[in-house]
């Protein structure tokens, strides 16, 4: 029996800390709940009912997790490259709100627009990235510190030319700044009753091609060795600068791409803070942790973490409890994976079964 | 002529009032980097602390002493608790400190809604702001008395926590013992001095100073907690302490700097400038000057190695 | 007698790194601690300064038998050190340095008066001056040495060790050194000096331990012996011939010409170089570690772009070009640090073994990775050199360190290329795989190969090399062809004597 647990857990090894993290991350919650005076039961219940039981769930947990795969990989790269830069939020701006131009201005037949709107998103975000990773190369400034600061800049440009420049003030919504509507080039539902979108399907796709980047190819390994050990890849004649450079593009792009999809995808325009207020971006960065910066690893980490925030604002609609205990979870999470409690646990029990 | 004065000394005002919630924030990351520990959570100390300190004015019924102790002592748990993460467990402070500044946001405004059943703004007439403090000197300059118009006793307290601070790290033997600790670890660890619990004292000290910006957003200038109060603050506050090459005076002159660029930035909001532009003043600043000092840096270090090698040849 | 360690017994994983060691000391005299590196030298240093734990066997001193694990306990006790690699707040004073934690203060204020007068009457205790004003880092080398001995002082202690103190001095701050050492000596301290040069033992040490392998082999009182029999003992073992079959050494693969590096304080860590190495034949560097040998490599292989001089590899003139370029042009190179340089510990077998032919034809296609071809290579490499994991997909930071050295070498040494630096290639492996990989290093000699060797391990330069150069403090002192200096004689060279054929 002893030694089917200890092959069981040698096999699925890779699986036990993510899981156990998102156990203790629950755990936390569901604590936080019960002193605040909710059902903690009924509150996790809730928050994975919500997010992930039924099929509409699915379809708002796909839909939400598609911007924080875009953020995800985004981060993946930078972070795996060696690089902690905070832009996807910023480069998801840049990206969205040039979305939201081009879409409307571009000629041609709809699905050319579309493509021409994805491609021009992604060179927008791409180089913000590089703009901010010229800027800390360069000048020797914190690259943390610089991209936040891109990030309150380019929230701000796209608000001054959503308020001021693209404004279209007959929007649906009276209430919110937004662009003019784009009319046919747009990425539809993929099943008209549900909201997921063939963003969703680009996102896998980035996915794979992310993958395969970083995996597959002589640049990928660059960027990983970089990431593990600069001094190695510095021995192996790997250039730091344009490895850097490169990576950090990329990054952009795919932040970029992931603006693009959302605007074209879900709302159609482009609506004051429309990416900052959801949080895709810090998702995206705990996803990118909580898979170890391994590219299939975010992928699930997006989709778990979007399903507990869909599942928070269906606790938050059904029971009164606030989404923001999504936040709070998420949070939790990070810092287990970061301080490493989950292993040092396992380590501990280890010694004590010694003894 | 008289208008412009009012126009300059409310300027000035500004500037002194925007000031001080950065450079507490600047002097928390300043004492952290001297003993070599990074702090990036200053953001979201920032926010527990505004968010306590006006939840106890409003269950005490506009206690400000008790409000100010309650912000206070949040922030510093949860620097004290960041501090055991990242010198205990080795956690990674940028990652630890970023999770600290969501986690805080999340927090705040779940706690909003469980206690005043509403998220964004939390405002309300039974709550009592710190008390502002006319100059002693009001009578006979009134003049100059408005350029400390609406300072309140945190924002004087703030500057005398640079001195404070200064005099602490560099002429008391336990400014000493932090000083040599980012100096070089090692050393001081081979002399007998415990760094874990410096670093952790330290950090637990930047909690307070966090927690006392924080209030002053929160009960400074106005009485009200919104979402997003901290609106960088604390990371504009990093970058003025790099400025600052941690310095405590330094790192106030470089806040005042920053302070400038808010009051101006919202001088600039009455004038036709959008909104949107002067809103992203602060920031693009602190771009600028990360650039700017990095030039100067660079070139003064360039000046030390010719001077090097001049002394050299002399010596040759 | 006011130290004592008996049967020190220390290991790190497999090795031992003291075996049952023994040593005393009586008050005021200058005991020295002689032997190779990796002798076990520092370890017994480290050992009673408190920084590492022995496994078994005591320590007494003063009479009392004590146990202690930091370096302020050991302080406490009265044993102080003066490390190789100085332990200084380098933007604080001389005074700020010396009073660190025994600080004069008035109500916790630091009373920069009073600890800057203590300062200076130590000096004038020891006759030992250096100004208590002066920051640090402004110093040069020497008098930082000063500042560490007169921290020592200030803590009181009886016990002074030093630990390769002459390894960063100029000769005259040596003179000086040793000058000082005396003194401390005849006023009651009692020393332990660890080094490498016998011409700094023979004049001051009264004793003299000689280790080997972890183990002492040797106590003599100075006037019974001489540096020949010192060195004698300290190199000890005997030497296996290898054979070197007769090639064809034709063109030269590497050229230096004249190569300088000096740091912005004008110490020269190399200082003129040059050499040359052929296809076909191994070169060997010998010399003690920190005689510039580093340097050396980082310029050959572009870790370095900043020097006086040239280099020609293959023709071609790399000389201040990246490590790219130096790559493209011939070269590979096995590191002298296994985790600094040589690998990435959180990346597989397999991606360690690619690093430097990532770009390669062999292994990618139109820029991606042939990765069965890189694993089953990999999987190969790792039967041949018999390392030890579960397989190409291991992490290499679960591999022990002698394991990790057989798969960098591997990779370095496993290429069809015409010019190699080996530095330590066979750091840290068994015997038996290191036998291994030294016919491969011949075996790649033979087909046309030129080899750089360096090692710390003397027996493998004589054993491989064809010709050596030694240096000594930055420069080449002396060039040999193989057989024309035995182990004995090189070894006075390497440090710094003359040998008897000269």
């Amino acid at each position: 029996m002893k030694t089917k647990i200890s092959k069981f857990l040698s096999n699925y090894k890779g699986l036990i800390s993510p899981l156990t993290t998102i156990a203790i991350g629950l755990f936390v919650g569901g604590l936080i709940m019960f002193v605040t005076g909710y059902n903690p039961i009924e509150g996790i219940l809730g928050l994975i009912r919500g997010g992930f039981l039924t099929k509409y769930a699915i379809a708002a947990t796909l839909t939400r997790a598609t911007p924080v795969i875009f953020a995800g990989l985004s981060a993946a790269i930078a972070w795996g490259s060696g690089y902690s830069s905070m832009g996807a939020q910023g480069q998801m701006i840049i990206g969205a709100i040039t979305a939201a131009y081009v879409a409307v201005v571009a000629p041609g037949p709809d699905w050319f627009v579309v493509i021409i709107t994805l491609l021009a998103a992604m060179l927008a975000g791409g180089i913000y990235s590089l703009l901010s990773a010229y800027v800390s190369a360069k000048y020797n400034a914190y690259l943390l510190i610089i991209t936040l600061m891109f990030n309150y800049v380019a929230d701000y440009f796209a608000s001054y030319l959503t308020n001021y420049v693209l404004l279209d003030p007959f929007g649906v919504d009276k209430l919110a700044i937004q662009t003019q509507k784009i009319e046919g080039a747009i990425l539809p539902r993929i099943i008209a009753k549900y909201t997921v979108h063939y963003g969703f399907i680009i996102a896998l796709i980035c996915v794979v091609l992310v993958y395969i980047l970083i995996n597959k190819t002589s640049f990928g390994y660059k960027m990983r060795m970089s990431g593990l050990n600069s001094n190695f890849a510095q021995y192996g004649g790997i250039k730091a600068k344009k490895t850097m450079y490169i990576s950090l593009f990329i990054s952009g792009c795919i932040a970029g791409l992931g603006g693009a999809c959302e605007v074209l995808g879900t709302k159609y325009r482009y609506i004051d803070t429309m990416i900052t207020s959801p949080g895709y971006s810090w998702s995206g960065i705990t996803a990118s942790l909580m898979g170890n910066y391994n590219i299939i690893g975010v992928l699930f980490s997006s989709i778990f973490l979007a399903g507990i925030t869909v599942g928070g604002s269906s606790i938050e609609l059904l029971l009164g409890i606030p989404s923001e205990l999504t936040q709070i979870i998420q949070g939790v999470i990070t810092i287990l994976v970061t301080a490493k409690l989950v292993i040092g646990f396992k380590k501990t029990s280890k010694g004590g079964k010694r003894k | 002529m008289n208008f412009q004065w009012s126009y300059i000394s409310a300027i000035i005002a500004s500037t002194l009032r925007t000031c001080s919630p950065i450079l507490l924030c600047a002097l928390a990351a300043a004492i952290c980097a001297k003993s070599n520990v990074f702090n990036i959570a200053m953001e979201g100390c920032l926010t527990i602390s505004a968010f306590f300190a006006i939840l106890a004015n409003f269950y005490s019924g506009g206690n400000v002493l008790l409000a100010v102790i309650s912000g206070v002592v949040s922030s510093m748990v949860v620097c004290f608790i960041l501090s055991l993460l990242i010198v205990k467990l080795k956690a990674s402070p940028v990652v630890s400190g970023m999770a600290v500044n969501t986690l805080s946001n999340g927090l705040t405004i779940y706690l909003m809604f469980v206690f005043f059943k509403k998220k964004g703004l939390i405002v309300d007439p039974i709550m009592k702001g710190l008390s502002k403090i006319t100059p002693f000197f009001a009578d006979y300059f009134p003049e100059l008395a408005q350029c400390f118009y609406g300072l309140t006793i945190v924002d004087y307290l703030s500057w005398i926590i640079a001195i404070a601070m200064y005099i602490l790290l560099y002429k008391t033997v336990v400014g000493f013992h932090i000083r040599s600790i980012g100096i070089n670890e090692n050393a001081a660890k081979s002399l007998g001095i415990n760094v874990d619990r410096y670093k952790i004292t330290v950090m637990t000290l930047s909690g307070i100073l966090c927690g006392l910006a924080g209030v002053l957003l929160s009960m400074g200038s106005v009485t009200l907690f919104i979402q997003g109060i901290s609106s960088g603050k604390g990371y504009i506050a990093m970058t003025a302490n790099n400025l600052g090459a941690s310095n405590p005076l330094a790192v106030s002159l470089a806040s005042l700097f920053f302070g400038v660029c808010q009051a101006v930035g919202s001088f600039l909001q009455q004038t036709s400038l959008k909104g949107q532009i002067t809103g992203s003043i602060p920031y693009v600043m602190t771009i600028i000057a990360s650039i700017a000092s990095s030039i100067w840096l660079q070139k003064r270090k360039e000046r030390k190695v010719k001077e090097a090698l001049e002394g050299q040849k002399k010596n040759d | 007698m006011i130290l004592q360690m008996n049967n020190i017994v220390k290991t790190y994983g497999n090795v031992l790194a003291n075996n049952n060691v023994s040593l005393y000391l009586n008050q005021g005299e200058i005991l020295s601690i002689v032997g190779e590196n990796g002798a076990g030298k520092s370890t017994i240093m480290k050992i009673l300064y408190g920084l590492e734990k022995p496994d078994e066997g005591e320590i007494i001193v003063k009479g009392k038998k004590v146990s202690f694990h930091s370096s302020a306990a050991a302080m406490k006790l009265g044993i102080g050190m003066v490390q190789q690699h100085f332990m200084l707040f380098d933007s604080l004073t001389v005074a700020e340095n010396i009073v660190y934690n025994r600080e004069k203060s008035k109500f916790g204020f630091y009373d920069k008066l009073e600890n800057e007068k203590a300062v200076q009457q130590l000096c004038q205790q020891y006759g030992l001056f250096v100004d208590p004003k002066a920051i640090v880092s402004d110093l040069p080398v020497g008098m930082q040495q000063r500042v560490e001995i007169l921290k020592t002082l200030y803590q009181n202690s009886d016990i002074i060790i030093f630990d390769e103190p002459s390894a960063v001095l100029t000769p005259l701050e040596v003179e000086e050194l040793l000058a000082t050492i005396k003194k401390l000596a005849q006023s009651g301290k009692s020393i332990i000096l660890i080094t490498h040069k016998l011409n700094e033992v023979m004049s001051v040490a009264d004793r003299i331990v000689v280790m080997r392998a972890g183990e002492v082999v040797a106590t003599l009182n100075k006037n019974d012996t001489n540096q020949q029999e010192l060195s004698m003992l300290m190199i000890g073992r005997r030497i296996v011939e290898l054979e070197l079959p007769e090639v064809n050494v034709t063109d030269e693969v590497l050229k230096v010409s004249n190569l300088t590096v000096g740091n912005i304080y004008g110490k020269k860590s190399l200082d003129n170089v040059s050499l040359s190495v052929c296809k076909g034949e191994i070169v060997g560097i010998a010399g003690v570690s920190g005689n510039g040998q580093s340097d050396l490599i980082k310029c050959i292989s572009g870790l370095n772009q900043n020097y006086q001089g040239t280099i020609l590899i293959n023709g071609k003139d790399v000389s201040n070009k990246s490590v790219n370029a130096i790559r493209k042009a011939g070269e590979t190179h096995i590191p002298e640090d296994r985790y600094y340089w040589g690998s990435a510990k959180g990346a597989t077998l397999s991606d360690n073994y690619l690093m430097g032919q990532h770009e390669s034809d062999e292994y990618t296609k139109y820029g991606f990775l042939k990765k069965s071809k890189i694993d089953e290579k990999t999987r190969e490499i790792i039967k041949q050199y018999q390392v030890k994991s579960s397989g190409e997909n291991q992490t290499i930071s679960e591999l022990s360190g002698g394991n990790a050295q057989k798969l960098i070498t591997a990779r370095e040494i496993e290429r069809d290329n015409d010019f190699t630096i080996a530095c330590e290639p066979t750091r840290g492996i068994d015997i038996g795989a290191m036998e291994f990989v030294q016919r491969r290093l011949i075996e790649k000699r033979n087909k046309g190969c030129g080899i750089l060797l360096v090692s710390s391990e003397l027996t493998e330069i004589l054993n491989l090399s064809d010709r050596i150069y030694v240096m000594f403090e930055g420069r080449i002192t002396a060039q040999y062809k193989r057989g024309e200096i035995d182990a004995y004689n090189i070894g006075l060279m390497m440090l710094g004597g003359k040998s008897n054929e000269n």
